[in-house]
């Protein structure tokens, strides 16, 4: 093949050498221009402010985190590891008395020696010690049953 | 930029809505009319059409943020030179893969039984990119020379030079491919 049959060549096939853009690249285009920018420093500022946030505010009482305590299982000789719930205080609410509270509070104000001792020395004294003294029981003497019929 | 407060004078809102619309027809026309020539230039570098696309995309992205469409002397010198300076960048990036740059040798072996314009292309894909890219970008139409030398911040001669050494070297690995076909 000539020199110039080669220019020809390369020059029919030329164009060819670069593809043409594919199809809806305008509208691809057109749309991500007028798509709302999402502004990088705006990004980073909410993620800064949430890294604040978490960082400054109060975390809950050690509550939430029920403390580990080794608790030896009576089957198993392997040491188990168990968490243990630790209730959360509840917050006081105002609740009305019920008729049977209102009627203890009324025994107590009318009897407050006898509510002492009902609801603060037995409980005491329940909690304590059992301070038995022995039981002493006298042996049982039987008079002789002849004496008794013997007389008739 | 879209003007979308309230003006106290009607008439005023309805001017910069307008103002605001006729300028978005006027991106709009700019993008119709350009985006082929655009994507040429950014293929010319990258041979591959996705990555073309994305460089087209991101040169008029550019281009609106920015405002300089609106001011632009010669739009066609303007967007060839911002599409290729995005298409060399991504060249360079490391993650991805470099633009295939197979052997002589390979192409030569692999393309015996393929048509003439592919073998012709992918003797192009195998030229050195100084010789390459200027033969690849004077395939774009209406390309001329002068707009090549702005383009690779060359002068015009070297262009010249240039798209002449790779047509001779094209030739050569043509003759010489055509010549084992043959055999």
């Amino acid at each position: 093949m000539s020199n110039q049959e080669l220019d020809r060549l390369i020059d029919a096939v030329l164009p060819g050498y670069l593809a043409e853009p594919p199809t809806g690249i305008e509208q691809r285009i057109l749309t991500r221009v007028h798509r709302p920018r999402v502004l990088p420093w705006a990004a980073g500022l909410a993620a800064a402010a949430a890294i604040a946030v978490a960082i400054v505010m109060p975390r809950p009482a050690a509550v939430d985190a029920p403390p580990l305590v080794a608790v030896h299982a009576p089957t198993a000789p392997a040491v188990q590891i168990v968490p243990v719930r630790v209730g959360r205080e509840r917050p006081l609410r105002a609740v009305p008395l019920s008729k049977k509270e209102r009627a203890l509070i009324r025994f107590a104000q009318a009897n407050p020696e006898l509510a002492r001792q009902v609801f603060v020395d037995a409980p005491e004294r329940m909690a304590g010690p059992l301070d038995m003294q022995p039981i002493a029981i006298e042996p049982i003497t039987i008079e002789p049953l002849d004496s008794a019929s013997g007389g008739e | 930029m879209e003007f979308t407060e309230h003006i106290a004078f009607p008439g005023l809102t309805v001017a910069a809505s307008d103002g605001a619309e006729v300028r978005q027809d006027q991106f709009a026309s700019l993008v119709t009319r350009q985006t082929r020539f655009v994507f040429q230039v950014a293929y010319s570098v990258l041979r591959n059409v996705h990555d073309a696309e994305d460089v087209v995309q991101d040169t008029f992205l550019k281009l609106h943020r920015s405002g300089a469409w609106e001011s632009m002397e010669n739009e066609r010198a303007f967007l060839a030179r911002a599409a290729w300076r995005l298409a060399v960048d991504r060249t360079r990036r490391p993650k991805l893969a470099p633009m295939a740059e197979p052997s002589v040798a390979s192409h030569e072996q692999s393309v015996i039984d393929e048509n003439i314009q592919s073998t012709v292309h992918r003797l192009m894909d195998a030229l050195p990119e100084e010789l390459r890219r200027p033969l690849a970008l004077s395939a774009i139409e209406e390309m001329t020379s002068p707009e090549i030398a702005v383009l690779l911040e060359v002068p015009e001669g070297t262009v010249r030079t240039r798209i002449k050494r790779a047509r001779e070297l094209l030739k050569q690995k043509l003759a010489k491919h055509l010549e084992s076909r043959h055999v």
